[in-house]
């Protein structure tokens, strides 16, 4: 393998301004500032260790989103967590929910909905829609077929979209659609 | 919540595609299929219109969190510390081989017991799956059933309809939301959701499946109630406690703290036991079953 000297200057030339997309997207994996932080900081020492095998000239964005998730799967196992299985994917299409979304809600009850998604949906849709990489490139950071991307995303949306819903609801906001009694 | 309706094939066609076009991944002759349709059907619009503002809305809500203005400061010092660390060589200091060596004989002696952690993790996974999948993915009755039907054997399935009302028994302070026999992965098995001031707790009881045992020997989180385990974890933000008998799968799952789900799990362990005492015997070979009446009286696995 091609190794070259690895520079200081040049690694946070590259790397640092990536630092912001890093902290919100581990600040919505983790729904915690503090961890979110330490979790950055933890995916720059460990990125700076590999830069080595950084090949200059690819995308340096995504490197760290995969060293990202990388480093929070090392952290979720210190905590007995358990992985999802495929058993949540089957549940997918038994039912087609058109749920109908107030458009006056605010970015922290938009929060609250993405917080309330389960890890694994929140993942895809904050790469997908918020960082905004392809299919591909989410497949490729989350080590994970394609098609669990689209599958995840699809549910994951949907999953907001009640969740938006519910929010709605509690505030006595939500528009009635014509299907529904006043 | 309203069902989605399709005016006619084009419009299922259109709905197949909504998610690609959200996320910019159609070939572009499709694309110019949707927005041809689009540009006459008011409710395709709507839903695609609706979608892409809950795209826009998400983006702008997480986007506006910075990172705090101190953070950058802090990965630049941390990685000076590291690269004049680095060059000090002291990742080659004989110490680390004698660390690396006293790590490797530690991490021997606990193999097995994360290999049982792992174990369980993947049994209690069923439970916390079902109450993601199905009591907070909403895919319950909208309404709660009438609690006499949820009792009778129709709703839950023969033999399971005495669970309501004794598991609803211990749990006084819990609102009944519904009770019914989920379909996940092959398996169906009876699923009661109640709660409590807006937290939902899912009881989803599984018939076990050849190997489906807990580990043998006391795990991290798993405490033990007149002999039987009770084995504890979590999956994202939910806690997940599960328990067994000869035949069945007990898991009682919900977002509340890891101490209350295990007290909850207790106080409905025995009753539940109870119930499903007589019904494994009959799952039980006939052999199985005359032995077990000649055995000393033992309901449970004993898991020391």
């Amino acid at each position: 393998m091609f190794v070259r000297k690895s520079n200081l200057e040049e690694f946070e030339a590259v790397a640092l301004p990536h630092l912001n997309d890093i902290f919100r997207t581990a600040s919505g994996l983790l729904r915690n500032q503090t961890e979110a932080e330490d979790l950055a900081q933890d995916v720059y020492m460990n990125a700076w260790k590999s830069f080595h095998r950084f090949e200059p000239g690819t995308n340096c964005r995504a490197w760290l989103f995969k060293i990202l998730f990388h480093r929070l799967h090392h952290h979720r196992r210190k905590w007995f967590q358990l992985k999802l299985t495929k058993e949540a994917d089957i549940l997918e299409d038994t039912l087609k929910w058109e749920p109908p979304v107030n458009d006056v809600l605010t970015d922290e009850e938009i929060i609250t909905a993405l917080n309330n998604i389960p890890e694994d949906y929140r993942a895809v849709v904050l790469l997908a829609d918020v960082e905004e990489f392809s299919y591909k490139e989410v497949a490729a950071t989350l080590d994970i077929p394609m098609g669990t991307v689209m599958s995840r995303l699809s549910r994951a949306r949907r999953m907001l979209r009640e969740q938006l819903t519910t929010v709605a609801d509690s505030y006595g906001i939500r528009k009635k659609t014509s299907g529904e009694a006043s | 919540m309203t069902v989605l309706r399709f005016q006619n094939k084009e419009c299922e066609k259109l709905h197949g595609y909504i998610d690609a076009y959200l996320s910019n991944e159609l070939l572009v002759e499709t694309t110019h299929e949707v927005l041809k349709h689009i540009e006459h059907c008011a409710n395709c619009k709507e839903a695609l219109d609706s979608r892409q503002r809950v795209k826009a809305s998400l983006r702008h809500a997480v986007r506006a969190r910075q990172a705090p203005p101190g953070l950058e400061t802090k990965v630049r010092a941390r990685l000076r510390e590291q690269s004049a660390a680095s060059r000090l060589g002291w990742l080659s200091a004989p110490w680390i081989v004698a660390a690396t060596c006293a790590a490797l004989l530690i991490a021997s002696g606990v193999a097995i017991q994360q290999r049982n952690q792992s174990a369980a993790a993947k049994l209690l996974a069923l439970g916390a799956n079902d109450h993601i999948g199905c009591a907070i993915g909403n895919h319950h009755s909208p309404t709660p059933p009438d609690f006499a039907e949820v009792s009778g054997p129709e709703r839950m399935g023969p033999s399971y309809g005495p669970l309501a009302p004794a598991i609803a028994s211990q749990l006084g302070e819990f609102k009944f939301v519904d009770g019914h026999r989920c379909k996940v992965g092959g398996r169906t098995y009876p699923h009661l959701i109640l709660e409590r001031n807006g937290t939902l707790l899912s009881v989803s009881l599984l018939e076990k499946q050849p190997g489906e045992n807990f580990p043998s020997g006391m795990l991290n989180g798993a405490t033990k109630l007149n002999g039987m385990g009770i084995y504890q974890g979590r999956q994202e933000s939910y806690s997940v406690a599960g328990f067994e008998t000869a035949k069945h799968l007990i898991f009682v799952s919900s977002a509340f703290l890891d101490e209350e789900n295990l007290a909850l799990a207790r106080k409905i362990a025995t009753p539940t036991v109870d119930i499903l005492r007589p019904l494994d015997a009959r799952l039980q070979h006939p052999l199985q079953f005359l032995a077990s009446l000649m055995a000393p009286r033992s309901d449970f696995r004993n898991i020391e």
